[in-house]
Formats: C-alpha cells, sequence, structure tokens
C-alpha cells in the first residue's frame, strides 16, 4: 500500500490549518505554533493506523499540540529548534491595531487562562470537554474562563487607554 | 469585552494565524514521525543499555562480598530483547490497513458503532461476509428474521433480512440502497435497540396499539468514544463537542439526536428525554427504512 492511501493526507490537508490557528493563539508565535502542529500530525501519522478509527482523530492532534505548546520548559529550546528547522519566521501580514491588542493582551494572561480561552472560544469546545482535555472539574474551567475574561478584558482596556494618551 | 465579540476577535486572531501559517507537504510530516520515533526508540535503548551497564557494574561491585554468581544475571538478560525495538519503527506507514479515503469504510478489529458500519464489517458488505466477521466476533446471533415488504424497521428497499445480538439489530437488503445494488445482499444499517423489535407485527393493523414488545438485554456496543444504550446527552455531547443535534416531535413524539461526523456520514437515535441527564434508547446507522 502506497503512502498517502490510508486517509492521513487528507485529514492532514483538512485539519492542518484549524489546529495550527488554536496553537498560534494559544503560543502567540507563528513559528512556534508550526513546529509544535507539525509534531503533531508527525507523531499521529506514526500511529495513524490506530488513530484513524477514532471518531475524532483531530482531537487527538489537538491534545498532543496543546500538550506540547503547555510545556514551558520546553518552549525556550523550541525557539532555537525552530529558527534551525524553519529558517527565520515566515512574513506574517500587517495587522490592524486591534489585533496586535489583542495578541499583546493575550500573551500577558497566564498560560492556563489562555488555554481555557482557545479551546472555547477558537477551538469551540464546549466547558465540558475542555475540562476533559485539560482533567480538570468543569467548575475549574468556568472560574479560570471567567477570570480570562476579565484578565483580557483590563488589559486590552489598559492598551486602549495608552493609545488614546499617546 | 461581550461574550459574542470576544469569541469572533479570538476567531479572526487564530484564522489570521492559520492563513499565514506554512503547510509541509503530508510526506515531509510523516518523514518528521518516522525520525521522531527513531530518535524515540534509539533513546529507549541507550537508556536500557545504561542501566542494564550500571546493574552489572553494581552487581561485579556487589559480587567480591557475595559468593552467588548468579546475582548479576537478570540485569546482563535485560538489555536483550531492546536491540529488536527500533525495527519497530522503520516501516509504519506501509502496513497501514488498506482504504482509499478518509471518507471510505475501514475495517476495525472490533465491533464498534461507526457512521460507515461495525468496524468490523461496513455497510455495503455482502451479507455472508458480513456475518461471518461478525459471528467471529460475537458468536451466533440471538435471532435471525426475513420480511418482504413491511418489516419492523420499516419498509426497506426491497426484502430485508436481520441477525440480532443483545440489543445489536443488523440489517441486510437485496433491494438497492446507496451501499449496493439491487440483487445483491449487503448489509446496509444497524440498530441498537431498547426492545425486541421483531416481535412486533408489522401488518398488525389493530384499533388499539400493538402490546408492547419485551425489552432486550445482554450484548450492546458502543461508539469509538464509548456511547451506547444508556449514554447521557451530557455524555454524547462531550464525547462529540458542537456535532451533535436534538429534536423532538415526529416521527413518534419523541426526542431524538444526530451526531453528524463529516464526510464519515451520522449516527443518530433516540433519547429517554430533553435533558442532559437524559439516555440514549436507541442508535441507528446506515440507510432508514421508511415509516
Amino acid at each position: 500500500l502506497a503512502a498517502g492511501d490510508d486517509g492521513f493526507d487528507a485529514f492532514y490537508a483538512a485539519a492542518y490549518r484549524r489546529i495550527v490557528g488554536q496553537v498560534f493563539a494559544f503560543l502567540g508565535d507563528l513559528q512556534e505554533a508550526e513546529d509544535v502542529t507539525q509534531d503533531a500530525f508527525a507523531k499521529a501519522s506514526f500511529h495513524w493506523s490506530r488513530i484513524r478509527s477514532y471518531d475524532l482523530p483531530e482531537a487527538w492532534v489537538r491534545r498532543v499540540a496543546f500538550n506540547q505548546a503547555r510545556n514551558s520548559a520546553r518552549r525556550a529550546r523550541r525557539g532555537l529548534v525552530a529558527l534551525v528547522r524553519h529558517g527565520p519566521p515566515a512574513q506574517v501580514p500587517p495587522v490592524s491595531p486591534d489585533r496586535v491588542d489583542l495578541q499583546r493582551a493575550m500573551r500577558q494572561l497566564p498560560t492556563r487562562h489562555r488555554e481555557v480561552l482557545v479551546l472555547h472560544y477558537v477551538a469551540e469546545l464546549p466547558l465540558e470537554e475542555v475540562a476533559r482535555q485539560l482533567r480538570l472539574p468543569v467548575g475549574t474551567v468556568k472560574s479560570r474562563l471567567n477570570r480570562a475574561r476579565k484578565g483580557l478584558a483590563e488589559r486590552l482596556g489598559e492598551h486602549r487607554e495608552g493609545a488614546h494618551r499617546a | 469585552v461581550r461574550e459574542d465579540v470576544l469569541g469572533q476577535q479570538l476567531l479572526e486572531y487564530a484564522s489570521h494565524g492559520a492563513d499565514a501559517a506554512a503547510q509541509p507537504g503530508a510526506a515531509a510530516i510523516r518523514r518528521r514521525g518516522r525520525r521522531h520515533y527513531r530518535r524515540v526508540a534509539a533513546l529507549t535503548a541507550t537508556g536500557v543499555l545504561l542501566a542494564a551497564g550500571l546493574g552489572v557494574g553494581l552487581g561485579l561491585r556487589g559480587g567480591g562480598t557475595t559468593p552467588t554468581v548468579d546475582q548479576p544475571r537478570p540485569t546482563v538478560t535485560g538489555p536483550g530483547p531492546t536491540p529488536t525495538r527500533p525495527p519497530v519503527t522503520t516501516a509504519p506507514t506501509t502496513t497501514a490497513p488498506p482504504s482509499s479515503s478518509t471518507a471510505a469504510a475501514r475495517p476495525t478489529s472490533e465491533v464498534v458503532l461507526r457512521p460507515d458500519g461495525l468496524g468490523v464489517a461496513a455497510f455495503g458488505s455482502g451479507r455472508q461476509q458480513a456475518l461471518a466477521a461478525l459471528r467471529r466476533k460475537l458468536g451466533p446471533p440471538d435471532e435471525t428474521g426475513a420480511w418482504t415488504g413491511a418489516t419492523p424497521f420499516g419498509t426497506c428497499p426491497g426484502d430485508t433480512r436481520a441477525a440480532r445480538w443483545g440489543r445489536l439489530y443488523v440489517l441486510f437488503t437485496n433491494g438497492p440502497t446507496r451501499y449496493g445494488p439491487s440483487g445483491t445482499w449487503h448489509l446496509f444499517a444497524y440498530q441498537v435497540d431498547a426492545v425486541q423489535r421483531t416481535k412486533v407485527d408489522p401488518q398488525y393493523a389493530g384499533p388499539t396499539p400493538p402490546p408492547e414488545p419485551p425489552p432486550l438485554r445482554g450484548y450492546s456496543p458502543e461508539t469509538a468514544a464509548g456511547i451506547g444504550f444508556g449514554s447521557t446527552l451530557a455524555e454524547l455531547r462531550a464525547a462529540y463537542p458542537g456535532r451533535v443535534s436534538t429534536s423532538y416531535g415526529t416521527p413518534g413524539g419523541v426526542h431524538r439526536f444526530r451526531i453528524r461526523l463529516d464526510a464519515a456520514g451520522e449516527l443518530s437515535g433516540t433519547l429517554s428525554g430533553g435533558t442532559a441527564a437524559a439516555t440514549v434508547t436507541g442508535l441507528t446507522a446506515g440507510q432508514r427504512c421508511g415509516e
């Protein structure tokens, strides 16, 4: 059986950008997001004969990618690895001031808050599924989400206020 | 920040990154997967060898004080099997099960409720072949039946036969379905049920409802996500986030659910109510027979 006939290629083509977008929103660094996402898909390709039988293989890849992204100890090293592997960062199209504010505010949030925001609002997972993925009680996820929303609103307010003053 | 506005902003932010991201070819990702596992296997083998070496060293050092010659033996035999591990990583992609696309039926080694069949037998499989695969896993069926015209499952596309294992009814027809042509007996649907549907007379036309069929118990398969008869609506939603829709009403005035699974198709069924604690009372996939 030739590689590419087992459904992985189609799955990868369809799901890659969704996952990389979610990881990018979490990490705030496109190159790192690409690296983490490609690693997760590489692992999925290796285990594909098992993962393909899951109802939602994409959930498996997302979980692996987020676990990897969350490992902050690896992140500093990963920055170097990604640079070696991919070369200098890709040209990202210019973004609006609002989006720059959002990116900055997201980066200032604690990892645990960013994670629930992205899984709930970007991956559009219900709270129960976020709790399952993070192995947390639903109540904890709810309170983290509330604090994350509040923290984000405060930071966005500060940035915009600062911009008006300037 | 309003919740809907925040969600929209985050989605736009994520899609901005997704649009700008580079996407290497699938072949490159597969190569990266193989490289990754070669590294893992090499590291594992090295770790085991180091541990074994450490064990031998400790054993030899202890040998001076302990007269038994056999003492280091368990650690010496430790690294034996590990050199055979790396070859496991060499050919994973070439041994994948046969399939041509993500939407196509992919056989599994277990009986699993899937939108494209039952894992060991996909919709469209020949009746004998499907029955043989199911018998191998489940043993002989608890009952079988055959109908022409109306059946307990509705009016099906042609002559209909069914086999039942516990709660699971497996349906075959020789009529035309989207899975097979007319004149060929093939698997076209399955149904996990609460009651012994085959005890209902499909021709019954009395002035009162027919007598209640007996409840079914015993073998009851599940989806790959662990959803089956008796799962709650909350569990269903957690297992298939964003893919479950519910409805209430005709036909039958019952609560129903539907799980959309992209190109693979869908699973649907009935619920005991409309709350999160309501349980699955029936689950079906394939081509439905008319009511």
